[in-house]
């Protein structure tokens, strides 16, 4: 350890090569909730032995070259907003990306930027957004989140339907791996080649390199929002609804169905709500005016007042308050998402929800649909885990969860990843082949 | 709200507010990002007092954290009450750091004033003395938190003076230096004077007296500036003289107005 620790003071410096406790302490989890309780409480707080923060694209090659000669385990370090250990500290030595934080080049014409993996979605949007740009990539997470996380771990935000998710923001990408060196792809324009680098690193979770640098598409920001907040008469409804907007191809930037539960916490209404958002500009406001129109029409329902859809906006990141109060009443939350066909919706969320309440230690469930596809939606579900169970219970209740979700033919990640929570469920939809050959090209590419 | 229950929010948060902390933003070192220090607090037990004091010594109390933070949490009071405590128990050494005034050449600013031919009036720089300690910077003749009484100091600047008299100096383009808790000055001020800003630059340059504490976390600074050739403004004196030893062309705004004046008379 000794000799890898001076080769990597050699190549990076020796104030970004960190050993001490206190100094390591940032990288002793991500932010799942079992991983949290467990530091929280006392009962387990492990670190890494090494962290190396390189400060070029050069010197985490030499990094990743080194490696191999000591036989060490190593993990990559973005923003740490994972929520399914897809990072853990159980490695010997983390590779730190928040130096390479840059906003490096803005082709503002093609509306093209290049950025650094550690710099910070909220940094990058604000600096857009003095431009008048924006990404229009609003994940909760967006202050925590890095964009090679983000791609990384497949993110998507609040305004999906407007601007999809990073996958349909990224154009080009640029890796480093311990075989090939850096390799670099794009920025394109829609890129039609074999194996294009970019879609391969969205949710890759370190396996196929570790990402240097991210072309991401950019668009003008929004003159005017407008604003719609419905409560509707059934959840069921609500989905109806949300079919019906993907049939006309209307969709809004934001559009979020939320249950009874949730409904009554946010809107303080007896009814599931629904509400969207269009952006839109001054030069199009006309068309912007028809669009809400016809959107308030489809959406059947009792229409609030929009001051609600700005507090439920500005309360989102509010959560650390609920966490906590929760936490001092020894209830651990957790979340988890699943990419639901159409046809699947109502069976999928009666047995995932009856299935889970059968669960005693379960305490609170509330549910909503945040992302809406051609062909299925994006369901959250925020669970209420009582502490007393959880170290027993905790991986029972997502097997649970996930075999519902295989069951009824659903994605077992809509966009938190897979880490090592979702690891066996991936091997149940992929099949050990389909395992096999991430591992493979892993492996391959020096990891 | 006890210091216990601060501390416990702070951890169970995956750190919303670190972007805005000019140590962890100035140096990227995580320990001395606010959600960090809190573990650091929580965990002492756990890590030895050399790591936990460089944390919370790093801490300038700026309350950008606090202003940041969803749910508004006093970490920064909660850092330096646990500061004083350590102090007060010798468990963490005070380095009393030399006062400085933040303010750049006072006779200059009524130089140049008066050159224009202009009517001015004296602010109260004996106001803005600053007490650095242990890279604690506080403002010892205002009580309150800045965090709560920005209208007060903002009027302290002489910035607000040259937007008073009218004065207008454009430049090509700049990056605006706005650190700590003398960064905290509404922007509309140096925009009236200077124009709109390039970039706007918020990590901490040393000026509070970091650099004394920590030479390792100056040089983690400097690396990061490297790549600056625009002109850069910024509010803190120390800090424009470090950049300017670094090569880069910084200037406090009044210097800024004293070069601007040499040239056009
Ligand atoms: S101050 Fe607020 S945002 Fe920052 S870590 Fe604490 S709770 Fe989170
Ligand atoms: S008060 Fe300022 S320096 Fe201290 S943790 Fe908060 S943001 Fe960082």
């Amino acid at each position: 350890m000794k000799q890898l620790i001076n080769e990597l003071k050699k190549i990076v410096g020796d104030e970004y090569v960190i050993t001490d406790k206190a100094g390591l302490i940032p990288y002793s989890r991500d932010y799942n909730p079992i991983s949290l309780y467990l530091e929280v409480k006392k009962l387990k707080i492990s670190y890494p032995k090494i962290a190396v923060q390189p400060g070029t694209i050069h010197e985490l090659q030499q990094i990743l070259e080194i490696i191999p000669k000591y036989k060490v385990k190593m993990g990559v370090y973005g923003g740490g907003s994972g929520v399914l250990q897809a990072y853990t500290p159980d490695v010997d030595l983390v590779i730190d990306l928040c130096r390479l934080n840059w906003i490096r080049w803005y082709d503002e014409e093609s509306r093209i930027l290049y950025l650094g993996p550690g710099a910070y979605l909220i940094e990058v949007e604000e600096w857009l957004g003095r431009r008048g740009y924006t990404l229009g990539h609003y994940p909760q997470s967006i202050h925590v989140t890095t964009v090679g996380g983000a791609v990384a771990t497949g993110s998507i935000g609040m305004y999906s339907s407007g601007y999809g998710g990073i996958e349909d923001l990224i154009v080009g990408v640029e890796i480093a791996t311990p075989r090939y060196g850096i390799i670099r792809y794009g920025p394109v324009v829609r890129g039609n080649i074999p194996l294009p680098l970019d879609k391969l690193m969205v949710n890759s979770e370190g396996r196929f390199g570790v990402i240097t640098g991210v072309y991401l598409k950019v668009f003008r920001k929004p003159d005017i929002t407008l604003k719609g907040v419905v409560k509707i008469k059934s959840f069921y409804d609500g989905v109806e609804i949300l079919r019906r907007i993907i049939d006309y191809r209307v969709y809004p930037h934001l559009i979020r169905l939320f249950d009874e539960y949730e409904s009554s916490i946010y809107f303080h209404s007896d009814k599931p709500v629904l509400i969207y958002g269009l952006h839109g500009y001054n030069e199009t406001l006309e068309l912007l005016m028809n669009w809400k129109s016809t959107l308030d029409r489809i959406v059947d329902g009792e229409h609030m007042d929009d001051k609600y859809y700005d507090e439920w906006v500005n309360s989102r990141y509010r959560y650390i308050d609920y966490i906590h109060r929760l936490y001092k009443m020894g209830i651990i939350v957790d979340t988890m998402e699943y990419g639901v066909p159409w046809s699947r919706v109502k069976k999928f969320n009666e047995e995932i929800r009856g299935r889970l309440l059968e669960n005693p230690g379960i305490v609170y469930l509330s549910s909503h649909i945040s992302h809406i596809h051609t062909t299925g939606c994006g369901i959250y579900y925020t669970l209420g885990i009582d502490s007393g169970s959880i170290q027993e219970e905790y991986m029972n209740i997502w097997r649970i969860a996930l075999e519902t979700a295989i069951e009824n033919g659903c994605d077992i990640s809509h966009h938190h990843g897979i880490g090592r929570i979702r690891y066996e469920a991936l091997k149940r939809i992929y099949g050990e082949a389909g395992v096999k050959l991430i591992d493979d090209i892993s492996r391959l590419l020096g990891f | 709200m006890s210091i216990q229950d601060v501390i416990e929010k702070c951890i169970v948060c995956p750190g919303i507010c670190t972007y805005k902390c000019p140590i962890f933003k100035s140096t990227d070192y995580r320990a001395a990002a606010p959600v960090n220090i809190a573990r650091a607090i929580y965990f002492q037990e756990y890590l030895d007092l050399g790591g936990l004091r460089e944390s919370i010594g790093y801490c300038t109390l700026c309350g950008k954290c606090r202003e940041a933070c969803p749910i508004n949490n006093p970490l920064p009071e909660a850092i330096k009450t646990l500061r004083k405590k350590l102090i007060e128990s010798e468990e963490l050494e005070f380095k009393p750091i030399e006062p400085a005034i933040y303010t750049s050449n006072y006779r200059s600013l009524r130089d140049t004033i008066r050159l224009g031919g202009e009517e001015y009036t004296v602010i109260d720089t004996s106001e803005l003395y600053i007490h650095v300690s242990y890279g604690y910077i506080e403002r010892i003749s205002l009580e309150t938190s800045y965090n709560e009484d920005p209208d007060i100091f903002q009027n302290n600047y002489s910035i607000e003076l040259l937007r008073r008299l009218g004065l207008k100096i454009s430049l090509d383009s700049y990056i605006l230096h706005k650190p700590c808790k003398i960064g905290w000055e509404n922007i509309d001020m140096f925009r009236d004077v200077f124009g709109k800003e390039e970039e706007i630059l918020e990590i901490c340059l040393g000026g509070g007296g970091l650099d004394l504490i920590s030479p390792n976390l100056l040089k983690r600074i400097k690396s990061k500036l490297n790549s600056i050739d625009t002109t850069v403004i910024t509010q803190c004196c120390r800090a424009a003289k470090r950049m300017r030893e670094w090569g880069i062309k910084a200037y406090t705004p009044i210097e800024l107005v004293i070069q601007y004046e040499a040239t056009d008379k």
